[in-house]
């Protein structure tokens, strides 16, 4: 084999090395789910149960705990998310990107401060500020502390550096406003860098377990992955198989919607040049 | 349709001035040029009127009424832009309807869904719907109405944004270098269909342009623009033949007229120094003082070939461009600055060999004098058509 044939060679086996240590959670997670309690705890390495104990496993997650309602939570608590993420960020980006005004250079430079904060630096602060509203252990809790995101603001930003000025100018000469602009004229041209924001903020606040441990102690109000970690703290601490089946559970809209909308995404991503 | 007055405007993007004191009288259904190579203001002076940027001073007035604190859009202009800056997710005829929209329904009757509940939406609707399909039938785009901006190829594009700007019957078109993005078959093409728009529809039109040639076939008048000023406006015919400054005289006409350096005598003839047969002065005089460094401007097409014994510029051919119904000729005059070029017939250069000799005549009548700041001289006497034979 020659060094041209060999580099990509090598190339792949990196890649695939890497896409098997990613990989190997979620594929172990499925396999313990599909396995009866005593498959799980054999010595040697069991890839694929010799027998199904699907019905069980599952049964049991969905019974053990209302996971239903905590997935219908998540819904809730990350669309709310969004739709608000979006709601400020656009008009933000828009005024970043589009408007002159005195102050906007600092105005830049102040969010990509924000991007540097880490949420975990803010939580006590936070936490007592939700306490003194009174707001803690409500929806309110979990979605308005990110409605602000610097990060879409950063995002869009970028993005709508890339749509001419003239599509701007054209708009106002039409007549429209300039929040009309923003929710006529920009919003559809970004709708892939706002699709790729989406998922960003989905994902990570779908899987956020920081924050709702901190905000709800409600059940009602669980999260997701509060909810899986609930359903091991109690019954079934042991139990591996429902509990893997209920982090499959937790897991599958994710995933689901990834696969839906990844062109989408990998599209938004190219177009605003981060990786 | 109206008139726009721009009165002494300014403009400085921090300390950098843009505009110096800009003055304009366009008359209701003019088709005015704005023209001048890029970085001149042009295109601010355009922004300022249509009101997508503001002056610093001066004012600009639309039918006789300040605008200076307008809206762009109540200003009543309709704007080409180069780009076309048509909306990308809509179609043509939603792109050409949104002017429309945004001007006869209220912010109630344009909400999605809801909307469909005023009272006489529906024929307000219906009304702008043919108001559309009029103005795509004049641009004969009516085939793409249902298509999206990316579907179109950059001449359908261009009519499309047209049609945007004519649905309103605006009181004036404004155009920022509409045909720059168009290839060049497609720009000749176009300035014959916008000039005969300009007549059809006998709206008045600012066009903004680097390019002379534009300026040149569609415009009433041109105004030129060095630097942030307006240096001269006139008729096509009168900014060529008669440049009242070095600089537009450059700038127009291709190739560019002929400056030929000279030295005016006690009598106020030109001598053109170190050139032709001993610096003999020729045979007109300009209004201006004796000793005073003069650069006597020629256009290509007024130079003939001509004996080297009796002409008053004498050099070799450096280059010879054959473009079929005309040669130019570049002839590289001892102690000019830049070679002279000739635009003669072809029958004339024939025969005619690199490094040959050769002598260039001009007729009197067709120097144009400019002095050391760039002004025009008049002549004060010249011959009626006599050549500058020594």
């Amino acid at each position: 084999m020659t060094a041209r044939h060999l580099l990509p060679a090598l190339r792949h086996a990196a890649l695939l090395s890497a896409g098997f240590v990613v990989l190997l959670p979620f594929f172990w997670m499925i396999a313990t789910s599909l396995k009866p309690p005593a498959e799980i705890f054999l010595s040697e390495i069991r890839w694929w149960p010799e027998t199904l104990h699907v019905r069980e496993n599952y049964a049991a997650a969905l019974e053990k705990a209302p996971l239903g309602r905590y997935l219908l939570n998540g819904l809730i608590v990350t669309v709310s998310i969004f739709v608000l993420q979006v709601m400020v960020a656009l008009p933000a980006a828009y005024a970043l990107a589009k408007l002159r005004f005195p102050g906007r250079g600092m105005l830049f430079v102040l969010v990509l401060f924000g991007i540097l904060i880490p949420p975990q630096a803010i939580a006590v602060p936070l936490f007592l500020l939700f306490h003194q509203l009174g707001l803690l252990d409500s929806y309110a809790a979990l979605v308005l502390p990110f409605t602000i995101s610097v990060f879409g603001i950063f995002l869009m930003r970028q993005f709508f550096m890339t749509v001419p000025d003239d599509l701007v100018d054209a708009a106002r000469m039409d007549g429209i406003s300039e929040f009309g602009i923003v929710w006529t004229v920009m919003l559809p041209t970004a709708i892939p860098a706002v699709t790729a924001f989406g998922i960003f903020s989905v994902v990570s606040h779908w899987n956020d377990y920081f924050w709702p441990l901190i905000a709800v102690n409600s059940e009602t109000l669980f999260t997701p992955p509060l909810g899986v970690a609930a359903f091991r703290n109690e019954e079934a601490g042991t139990d591996y198989g429902p509990l893997m089946a209920a982090a499959t559970i937790v897991i599958a809209p994710l995933v689901i919607a990834f696969l839906l909308a990844q062109r989408r995404f990998i599209e938004g991503i190219a177009l605003t040049g981060m990786k | 349709m109206s008139g726009i007055s721009l009165r002494s405007i300014g403009k400085r993007f921090g300390e950098t001035p843009v505009l110096r004191g800009v003055s304009l009288e366009i008359r209701a259904g003019e088709f005015v040029s704005l023209l001048g190579p890029s970085g001149c203001g042009k295109s601010t002076l355009l922004r300022i009127v249509a009101g997508l940027d503001s002056q610093d001073e001066g004012e600009v007035l639309i039918g006789g009424r300040d605008v200076s604190e307008v809206r762009p859009s109540a200003r009543d202009l309709a704007m080409v832009f180069q780009s076309y800056a048509l909306y990308p997710h809509l179609t043509v005829e939603a792109n050409m309807m949104t002017p429309l929209r945004m001007r006869d329904l209220g912010a109630f009757e344009r909400l999605p869904l809801l909307g469909a509940l005023a009272p006489g939406r529906a024929a307000k609707l219906a009304a702008m719907r043919a108001r559309v399909r009029e103005v795509a039938e004049t641009l004969r785009i009516e085939p793409l109405l249902a298509r999206k901006p990316g579907q179109l190829s950059g001449g359908q594009r261009q009519r499309v944004a047209l049609g945007r700007a004519m649905v309103r019957k605006p009181v004036a078109f404004l155009m920022d270098e509409p045909l720059s993005n168009l290839d060049a078959a497609l720009r000749v093409h176009m300035r014959t269909e916008l000039a005969d728009l300009h007549r059809q529809i006998g709206a008045t039109f600012l066009y903004v342009t680097h390019d002379q040639v534009e300026a040149m076939t569609m415009s009433s008048r041109i105004a030129v623009m060095l630097e942030g000023s307006i240096v001269q406006v006139g008729a096509p015919a009168e900014i060529y033949d008669d440049p009242r400054d070095v600089r537009v005289a450059e700038f127009i006409g291709s190739p560019k007229i002929n400056l030929i350096d000279a030295v005016t005598d006690g009598a106020g003839q030109p001598r053109i120094d170190g050139a032709g047969r001993g610096g003999q002065a020729l045979d007109c005089a300009f209004a201006a003082r004796p000793g005073a460094a003069l650069r006597l401007g020629v256009r290509p097409e007024h130079l003939r070939l001509a004996d080297p014994a009796l002409a008053p510029l004498v050099g070799r051919l450096r280059h010879r461009e054959e473009l079929g119904a005309e040669t130019l000729c570049h002839v590289e005059v001892q102690g000019g600055a830049a070679p002279l070029v000739a635009r003669v017939s072809p029958a004339a250069a024939r025969g005619l060999r690199i490094n040959a000799p050769v002598g260039l005549v001009f007729d009197l009548s067709d120097i144009r004098a400019f002095d050391a700041a760039g002004l025009r001289i008049e002549a004060v006497s010249s011959p009626a058509r006599a050549a500058a034979h020594v």
